[in-house]
């Protein structure tokens, strides 16, 4: 466990000395969202189709890194499956166009990858996510006896000293997600852990209007690594 | 089991040849080998922020899983198929034990000391004596 | 242990006889007596790597990975490396050549290793010393020599060092050589001609020329679309040359009529006879060629100073033990890099890094009388054959029948297909490579 929390800390910390490397391709400059224009841009897009974004996730080696159906192999890559069709368009949007570029380097790959593909596909690839659910990611193990009650209280009950809300109020209940706010339920907790605190720091910045990155500032590290390991090991049925 | 005199004198002799010619030396340690894929994972896998991915700190099964799964084919790979095929289980075992021992940060900010101390603990774990 | 080591750990040698071995700047430089007396105990044997390029450089910081007492001296003639690897992308501008620039300080720093920037001029096999321009003499109980390469101007009619260095340049040592060659490239004219001409096998990064031919179509498709690359080569297959043709016909339009670039096999003629500096032109088997720059990559044998050592056979490359890497003409006298016969393993510097650690391993071994385990290797070779396409080719080796051969099944190029990600992926991870890579040698 503290292993964990050392692999997203490791992850974090050099990634604000990485530097956009010169010569091969520019960071692209797109303004930041807001509320409305997301909301624009995500109706703008082409409706998906699932089969079609099956093959491309063959194609384009999705598959490689994520898994046959979304589901990470490693604690190295993010599970997609189950993911809302807006949340994926939105990270592949994001990725394409510059806002999510918390470390270039580690980025690099889905920054191409985001470029090579066109609207529809982009659709098309969400929607072959969206279709199957969540399930507990392989490797998670049991959330320590001791850390269910309270990592269940900000999950559902969220804290009112800290002005937390419950994560469960946009995430779901079951952590399925909503609309441009990913599930949680399976994610690989390096994964996670690595999210919470780049957002925490501000290194990643794509969430509209600090939606996300003001509930991570009061989380302690050790609560933070309890709530990677409470949706990684989350089911659904 | 008790080793018999005869097999202590055989495991001696071994032993010599093995010092002396180049005769059957034992499998690569599992140090050796993890020290050929830091080109592309960082030094002793502590590669933190690039597009491939760390190694250092991997839990086994997952190492294994991974390694098991490029060389059969069955996980698509642009470069990591090819290299798998390279190895045999206790090769790939041998890694595997070296770099879960491995810190987790980056090479950078790893003294030689503290890797020297995990490369010992690795090669412990492999069931290499150093 | 070698006379010297043995006087020191008797405590026989004294300050003045250290001096009179070393030479004073010796003593002073290399910090025997300096920062790191404390990193070593009075007995350690001294290992002395001569070139602190990629070979030399790995093989000191594995060394003190394999052993935490030896005695490490890196002798480097220059105070900074220029790396080879992406040096083709300073060509077009893609890189600076700073951001290529490398130095021993974290070598020296963090691995406990005295280094010394001197020129190696020679050495003495009975009496374990080596000699420096300098002339400092430095005694070892093992040396370890990867020098890289040198050229053979004398296979062209008309070619020389000189001409070499003023027009016909080689960009094959990074450098003075790779500025000149984009200087020429951007001087260029419109709808004019580059000529690439790479060398015989073997030589020095074997998918180089390849990836700089590639490299030049993009930049004229860029910048001057009538203007074409034109590769003369003596040979009638190159390694990755399946990718690289379909990179070509996907990218540059080969074997089309507004080709970018147009490769002249052996068989066709395309092996350069005669160079001529004042009219710019190459002879060829197939016939005489004119063109507004010539990139002739010469045909090229071990570095000068393994030639000095004696320690290359007739083909002009060095012989090893496949196992160690300890020269078959020299005992106690290790070779690395380029410079050596390593059989499958091609001239890359991955290999010399591949080779520097399992000799590390090895020289650590023989020092403390350690059995020796067996020897794995390992090489990948990865070329752009655009900005966002990458080729690779990868494999890892063992020593089989007395030569070093690709182990299992892990030998192979990046697979021709119609996944668009392939290329796109390859190329992300090819700059991933070059930046981990030099880590991993320098740092
Ligand atoms: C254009 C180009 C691109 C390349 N790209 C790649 C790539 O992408 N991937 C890859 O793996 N390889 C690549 N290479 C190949 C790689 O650069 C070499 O294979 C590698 O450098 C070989 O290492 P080495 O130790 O044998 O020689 P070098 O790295 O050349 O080191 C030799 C060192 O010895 C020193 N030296 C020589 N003589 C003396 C002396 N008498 N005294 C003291 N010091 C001395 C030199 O100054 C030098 O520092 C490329 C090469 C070229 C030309
Ligand atoms: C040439 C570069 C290269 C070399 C050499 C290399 N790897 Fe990899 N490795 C990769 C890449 C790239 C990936 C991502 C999968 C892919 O696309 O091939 C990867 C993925 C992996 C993974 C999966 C990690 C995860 O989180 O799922 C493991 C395990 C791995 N490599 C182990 C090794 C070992 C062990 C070696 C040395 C014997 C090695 N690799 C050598 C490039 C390399």
């Amino acid at each position: 466990m503290l292993k964990r929390t050392l692999l997203a800390a490791a992850l974090f910390s050099v990634s604000a000395i990485a530097i956009a490397s010169g010569g091969h391709g520019e960071k692209p400059q797109a303004n930041p969202w807001t509320h409305f224009s997301l909301d624009n841009q995500i109706r703008a897009m082409p409706s998906g189709d699932a089969t079609r974004g099956q093959d491309i996730h063959s194609q384009m080696m999705c598959n490689a890194c994520h898994g046959e159906k979304g589901e990470s192999p490693s604690r190295n890559y993010a599970s997609l499956n189950g993911q809302p069709e807006a949340y994926t368009i939105k990270m592949m949007l994001d990725y394409r166009d510059g806002r999510r570029w918390e470390n270039y380097h580690q980025a690099e790959i889905m920054v191409k990858i985001s470029q090579a593909l066109n609207d529809q596909q982009i659709a098309d690839l969400a929607s072959f996510y969206a279709q199957h659910k969540t399930q507990p990611w392989t490797y998670a193990q049991p959330l320590a006896a001791a850390e269910q009650a309270p990592t269940d209280k900000v999950v559902r009950k969220g804290d009112f000293e800290r002005m937390l809300t419950p994560c469960a109020s946009c995430h779901g209940a079951k952590g399925e997600g909503n609309g441009v706010v990913p599930a949680l339920a399976g994610q690989v907790p390096e994964y996670f852990v690595r999210t919470m605190k780049a957002y925490q720091s501000g290194e990643r910045h794509n969430d509209v209007q600090k939606g996300m990155s003001q509930f991570t500032h009061d989380l302690s590290d050790e609560e933070i690594q309890a709530l990677a390991e409470y949706y990684a090991a989350m089911d659904r049925q | 089991m008790q080793t018999s005199p005869l097999k202590t004198l055989i495991a001696a002799v071994s032993l010599m040849a093995a010092t002396h010619a180049h005769a059957e030396p034992q499998m690569a340690t599992g140090q050796a080998m993890a020290w050929q894929c830091a080109p592309c994972h960082g030094v002793n896998g502590q590669e933190f922020s690039e597009a491939m991915p760390p190694l250092a700190g991997m839990p086994v099964k997952q190492f294994m899983d991974a390694m098991l799964a490029y060389r059969e084919g069955t996980r698509p790979a642009v470069i990591m198929d090819r290299v798998a095929r390279g190895f045999t289980d206790e090769e790939l075992n041998a890694m595997a034990q070296w770099f879960a021992k491995q810190p987790i940060k980056p090479w950078e900010q790893t003294t030689l000391q503290e890797s020297l101390s995990a490369q010992q603990a690795g090669a412990q774990a492999a069931g290499e004596k150093q | 242990m070698s006379q010297f080591a043995q006087s020191l750990s008797n405590g026989k040698l004294g300050r003045r006889e250290l001096i009179k071995r070393f030479g004073i700047s010796a003593v002073a430089a290399s910090g025997l007596f300096g920062a790191s007396k404390n990193a070593y105990a009075k007995s350690a044997p001294h290992v002395v790597v001569l070139g602190g390029g990629v070979g030399g450089s790995t093989f000191a910081k594995y060394l003190r990975f394999a052993d935490s007492d030896v005695k490490i001296t890196i002798i480097e003639q220059y105070p900074e490396y220029i790396t080879c690897l992406r040096s083709n992308d300073v060509i077009v501008g893609y890189h600076t050549l700073d951001e290529l620039t490398f130095n021993l300080d974290t070598v020296q720093s963090k691995y406990q290793v005295n280094v010394i920037i001197d020129k190696a001029i020679g050495a003495d096999f009975d009496k374990k010393t080596v000699t420096t321009a300098k002339g400092q003499v430095i005694a070892y109980d093992k040396l370890v020599v990867s020098p890289g390469i040198d050229f053979k101007f004398e296979d062209y009619e008309g070619h020389s060092k000189e001409l070499a260095e003023t027009k016909i340049f080689h960009g094959y040592k990074a450098g003075p050589q790779t500025l000149a060659l984009r200087e020429q490239l951007l001087s260029v004219p419109k709808g004019g001609t580059a000529i690439i001409a790479p060398p015989q096998n073997p030589f020095r990064c074997p998918p180089g020329p390849y990836e700089r031919a590639s490299f030049f179509a993009e930049y004229f498709q860029k910048h001057n679309p009538t203007a074409k690359v034109i590769v003369l080569d003596p040979k009638d297959r190159f390694t990755k040359d399946g990718p690289f043709k379909k990179a070509w016909e996907r990218l540059y339009g080969y074997q089309t009529d507004n080709s970018l670039i147009e490769w002249v096999s052996g068989s066709d003629g395309g092996r350069v006879l005669s160079v001529d500096g004042k009219n710019n032109s190459v002879e060829t088997m197939a016939g005489t060629f004119k063109a507004d720059m010539i990139n002739l990559i010469p045909n090229q044998r071990a570095g000068k100073l393994a030639q000095i050592l004696g320690l290359t056979d007739a083909s002009g490359w060095c012989p090893i033990d496949r196992f160690t890497f300890e020269s078959s003409l020299q005992k106690e006298v290790y070779v690395l890099g380029d410079s050596t016969i390593a059989d499958a393993m091609p001239k890359s510097g991955y290999s010399a890094n591949s080779q520097a650690k399992v000799c590390a391993q090895a020289v650590a071994d023989t020092l403390r009388d350690r059995p020796l385990t067996k020897s794995v290797y390992a090489n990948v070779c990865y070329s752009l054959a655009g900005d966002n396409y990458g080729v690779s080719i990868a494999a890892i080796y063992e020593v089989r029948d007395g030569l070093i051969q690709p182990k299992g099944k892990s030998e192979g190029v990046s697979p021709i297909t119609d996944k668009p990600a392939q290329p796109i992926l390859e190329a992300v991870y090819q700059k991933n490579w070059q930046r981990e890579f030099v880590k991993d040698v320098f740092s």
